[in-house]
């Protein structure tokens, strides 16, 4: 890859277009399940980019579809200027080097028959890159997420929960990537750990200046990690912004519910006004006509129902889907 | 202190359950205890190994081998007003009062249903089992809890299979099963975990509203403080297998005596709120194998003092209501 | 049962101390490995049936090894040629107190030491059951592999040619490939010296008796081209649930060419249904191969193969000739007793509910 030239550095790091992905439901010809129906979407060099939704709202395909893990059905994926999509091969490889993935359950993401230490090696090995002396260099590695000497020949098995992850994080990193998408990192830690992990996660970022894609169902631990959000519903992008944007003006129905449902920590508020969603999420395999979200929305209108909505921004940066504020 | 108060539900004193493995013996829960009073939500709060679970399991004799219920008593106040002791009833004077008059709501909801069976089959398994009713009168019934439980409708879905059924709607039939009887306790083990935010609120103001429609009290297990902070009148906190503090739900957010408690809270990221960092606890949560005689949180506490490996703290009581167990303030 | 995990654990420390001495630092990398070598060896020892299948097994192997070697007579003469007037007393039943120069443990129809035969019949039946389920494991193993984890048409098309294969009735389809290899077979065979040398070294058997060894070539190759469909199948199963794992998908992402996922992420761990299957078929493998020799279509006289010598017994049979069935039986009884058994251990052994309970006794 070419050293990238001024235009390319002030353009995001990753770019989706358009991206769509559909999954063939059995025994139906004409239905599919539409789990990513057409998303833009952008991650800065050196930000984190928060994606939140609830279940079949399809974040973890997206997740997905950014690293190539699965390919799109329709749209681009654009790495630092550079199409990615269509990549195969050699090429593909390069670009795995510089996009990595962090799953959401540490307990199966590592080889159970491997030793931390083969775990690790591996992928140095596999890119042509590997240490002078490897266990002084991957010894070296394990301090830099909080682990030690002790680690390096037991199996997964033996670890804890927090350990493991600890892993999976620095075996993304061995590679040096610029992206790192987190696919809920901590959803299956305890509290106390997650702290840890989270802390690790930006501490990390801030040395190495990498760009995390931060998916989650935790408003919470969205609110803590991210400088900018993305609310997805049914296999689209609803609003987007800067976390305290989003947060403080909530524009779209679905996030002023979604935020309104998070239970938060201080009793005091306990009896603050809450709009309660009715319902429960669809299936994005029969998705309504028009505004996906017209089926649970009070301000549902006739246009609502025929129309999808284009983004508005709002002020800088903020944007929403919705005809509520189309101009 | 022997006796139970005239609005108290639960008295529990003292329980201590082991499980006797060939690893060893897991310490899982410590002398804990409990009090419940009429038409209040308690929250337990703890994080994995905490014993949270298996503490409420005991409660009703739950317990099954290689586990053992060492000691305790666990009083309990009958819907006819008399008091019994559940750590000295046989089998079947505690399968009486299980689904009639304490019932239980589990994580999963679709490990808790059977595949093979209707909700209102569910349903009516228990109303029948409890109560000398008819089958048409069960079936009625099964129809208006379902109704209750604000299933949409409920006389098509009273002949739905589980599996035709989303995660909330399926935790709701296991509720509507819970409150069949109309017991006087319910107890919810992480009831919300495993669903989605805007459901989980659902379910929620749910199970508040019927506490306060039935005038039933409410046990909550959960790991999530917002959670605790939204529903809960009074918190017991858990670690290591034993009760570590209990206040009222503001007391414990405002004042929290203990360091576990005080680290957890600010562990926990508050979506309300942007924080430069989230204080973690160090170190990980204890291996409840051969455990020693001091404070499980010993290891990981930044106060810890000597004295707090060689023996667990007493009980003290800093204000009504507020009981804290810390060497830190028995020594001021 | 405890004798058996104490010497074997004797024999692992001295493996790794030896290890050690060459290698400074060896231990230290390797002692989880060695805890689970070790965690599997207890698991499997503590039940009835592991201790007595590994004895079984070991003692099996062990007279398949040096069985040829410690008998004492040779297989390919008959001494009732020697010495015609034995004739009419053959086969002599075992003698219990006069034996008047007869063998202990009763004579063939020829005059030939049944226990002689077979101590060199143990070699015969294990290496061939050794070289069918390895060939046909190998062979469905690497089609189920391809088949499981790329899908699409290459999965259709080789389960497709599965299936029709697994709807033959395996004998019969062992039996017309064996008649039909035989003659090719037994013209490579003479023609090619070095090979013939070869699988007679395997065998115990004569090099010169060419004809013979054919046979047994034909036969096991018959039954490996019937014996390979499970394979392919289990392993197809089991890679299909694999490939769902975390682990496979993060393999992915880091950009792990597709050889190494398969050989160093899926294989491993399908290890312990293969393993299983493996045992369970050596036995199996051992029964079949004695059954289509008894119908006459392996070896023939004078390859002491324990299903020609019960097959040599019928006419005989009952009375003149029942000890022979006796010990040709007992001998494919207990190979195949001592495989199951080790494979039923095995799979509790590596069935994580029953491993848990099992790692908990252990104090290791």
């Amino acid at each position: 890859m070419l050293a990238p030239s001024e235009e390319v550095m002030a353009m995001a790091l990753i770019r989706l277009e358009g991206v769509k992905k559909y999954f063939r439901v059995r025994g139906s010809l004409f239905s599919a399940l539409k789990a990513v129906d057409g998303v833009t979407l952008e991650v800065g060099r050196g930000e984190t980019l928060g994606l939140v939704g609830e279940s079949g709202c399809g974040k973890s395909t997206l997740g997905r579809l950014s690293i190539l893990l699965i390919e799109p059905t329709e749209g681009r994926v654009l790495f630092d200027g550079m199409d990615v999509t269509k990549l195969k091969g050699r090429a593909l490889k390069e670009f795995r080097r510089r996009a990595q993935m962090v799953f959401q359950d540490p307990n199966t993401s590592l080889n159970p028959r491997m030793t931390i230490y083969e775990i690790l090696l591996e992928p140095l090995n596999e890119h042509g890159l590997p240490p002078d002396d490897p266990e002084s260099f991957i010894v070296e590695q394990l301090s830099s997420v909080g682990l030690g000497k002790e680690h390096l020949f037991r199996y997964p098995h033996e670890l804890s929960g927090g350990q493991k992850q600890r892993v999976a994080i620095l075996r993304a990193l061995l590679l040096n990537p610029s992206l790192i998408v987190l696919d809920e990192p901590t959803s299956s830690l305890d509290v106390s750990v997650q702290a840890q992990i989270l802390n690790l996660l930006k501490d990390l970022q801030a040395q190495r200046g990498i760009s995390y894609l931060f998916i989650s169902h935790d408003i919470g631990v969205v609110n803590y990690m991210s400088d900018r959000i993305a609310v997805m519903y049914l296999g689209k992008i609803v609003e987007t912004g800067g976390v305290e944007a989003v947060f403080e003006n909530p524009a779209h129905p679905y996030t002023r519910y979604l935020l309104s449902s998070v239970p938060i920590p201080n009793p005091k508020l306990r009896n603050r006004r809450k709009e309660r969603l009715q319902g429960e999420p669809p299936s994005p395999i029969n998705v309504p006509p028009g505004c996906r979200f017209h089926p649970r929305c009070p301000f549902a209108t006739e246009k609502c129902k025929r129309d999808e909505p284009f983004f508005t921004e709002l002020e800088r940066g903020h944007s929403v889907a919705c005809w509520l504020y189309a101009k | 202190m022997a006796e139970m108060m005239d609005n108290q539900v639960l008295r529990a004193r003292g329980l201590t359950v082991r499980f006797y493995t060939y690893a060893g013996v897991v310490h899982a829960v410590t002398e804990a205890y409990l009090n419940v009073y009429e038409g209040e939500t308690v929250a337990i709060v703890g994080e994995t190994g905490s014993g949270k679970s298996v503490f409420t399991r005991a409660l009703t004799g739950l317990i099954e081998p290689p586990g053992r219920v060492e000691a305790g008593s666990v009083l309990f106040k009958r819907k006819d007003g008399s008091v019994v002791d559940l750590a000295k009833l046989n089998k079947e004077e505690l399968g009486e009062i299980r689904g009639y008059e304490i019932a239980y709501v589990f994580q999963d909801p679709s490990s808790a249903l059977d595949p093979l069976y209707t909700a209102g089959d569910h349903i009516m398994e228990t109303i029948l089992e409890h109560q000398k009713v008819g089958k048409g009168e069960a079936r009625r019934e099964a129809v208006r809890l379902l109704k209750d439980v604000l299933i949409p409708n409920p006389e098509v879905r009273v002949k739905s299979y589980p599996h035709e059924l989303s995660g909330g709607m399926r935790q709701r039939v296991v509720i509507a099963t819970a409150i069949a009887n109309k017991p006087k306790l319910v107890i919810a083990d992480e009831p919300t975990t495993n669903l989605d935010v805007t459901v989980q609120a659902q379910i929620l103001d749910l199970l508040d509203e019927l506490r306060r429609k039935y005038g039933m009290s409410v046990i909550l297990i959960t790991h999530n403080l917002g959670v605790v902070a939204e529903v809960a009148d009074r918190v017991y906190v858990m670690y290591g297998g034993r009760v570590v503090e209990t206040a009222d739900v503001f007391t414990i957010f405002e004042s929290p005596s203990h360091p576990y408690t005080e680290m957890l809270l600010r562990a926990v990221p508050d979506p309300t709120r942007r924080v430069k960092r989230l204080e973690s606890i160090p170190g990980s949560v204890p291996n409840l194998i051969d455990m020693g005689p001091g404070c499980p949180f010993a290891p990981r506490c930044p106060h810890a003092m000597e004295v707090c490996e060689k023996e667990f703290p007493g009980a003290l009581q800093l204000a009504d209501g507020h009981i804290v167990h810390c060497w830190l303030h028995l020594r001021r | 049962m405890n004798i058996l995990y104490k010497s074997s654990t004797v024999l692992l420390n001295k493996y790794a101390e030896l290890r050690e001495r060459f290698n400074p630092g060896w231990l230290e990398r390797n002692k989880s490995k060695l805890q689970e070598m070790k965690l599997t060896l207890y698991a499997l020892t503590t039940s009835k049936t592991g201790a007595a299948g590994l004895v079984l097994v070991l003692t099996t192997t062990f007279l398949a090894l040096f069985g040829p070697s410690l008998s004492w007579e040779p297989y390919d003469m008959y001494p009732v040629l020697k010495n015609p007037a034995l004739a009419g007393r053959l086969p002599h039943p075992p003698c219990m107190n006069d034996c008047s120069g007869m063998p202990l443990s009763g004579t063939d129809v020829y005059g030939r030491d049944i226990l002689s035969l077979i101590m060199r019949g143990f070699r015969i039946a294990l290496v061939m059951s050794l070289i069918i389920v390895v060939a046909s494991a190998a062979l469905g193993v690497l089609l189920g592999l391809v088949s499981g984890y790329f899908g699409g048409f290459i999965d259709e098309a080789i389960m497709r040619f599965t299936d029709m294969m697994l709807a033959f009735p395996g004998l019969v389809l062992a039996i017309a490939f064996s008649l039909t290899l035989r003659i090719s077979l037994r013209n490579v065979l003479i023609s090619n010296t070095a090979l013939t040398a070869l699988l007679a070294a395997l065998f115990a058997l004569n090099p010169a008796d060419a004809p013979n060894i054919a046979n047994i070539l034909s036969l096991f190759l018959a039954l490996i081209l019937v014996w390979w469909p499970p394979y392919a199948r289990v392993v197809r199963g089991s890679v299909l649930t694999l490939r769902e794992q975390g682990f496979i998908e993060a393999a992915r992402a880091l950009g792990l060419s597709t050889w190494r996922i398969l050989t160093k992420h899926i294989l491993p761990n399908i290890s312990s249904p293969l393993l299983v299957m493996f045992t369970f078929d050596m036995a199996t493998a051992a029964l079949s191969s004695a059954a289509l020799s008894f119908l006459g279509l392996g070896a023939q006289p004078p390859v002491p193969d324990l299903g020609l010598l019960i097959s040599m017994a019928g006419q005989y049979f009952p009375e003149r000739s029942w000890w022979i069935v006796l010990e040709a039986g007992f001998a494919l009884l207990l190979i195949s007793l001592g495989w199951n058994m080790l494979g039923d251990a095995l799979r509790d052994v590596f069935d994580p509910k029953t491993r848990r309970s099992i790692e908990l006794k252990a104090k290791l």
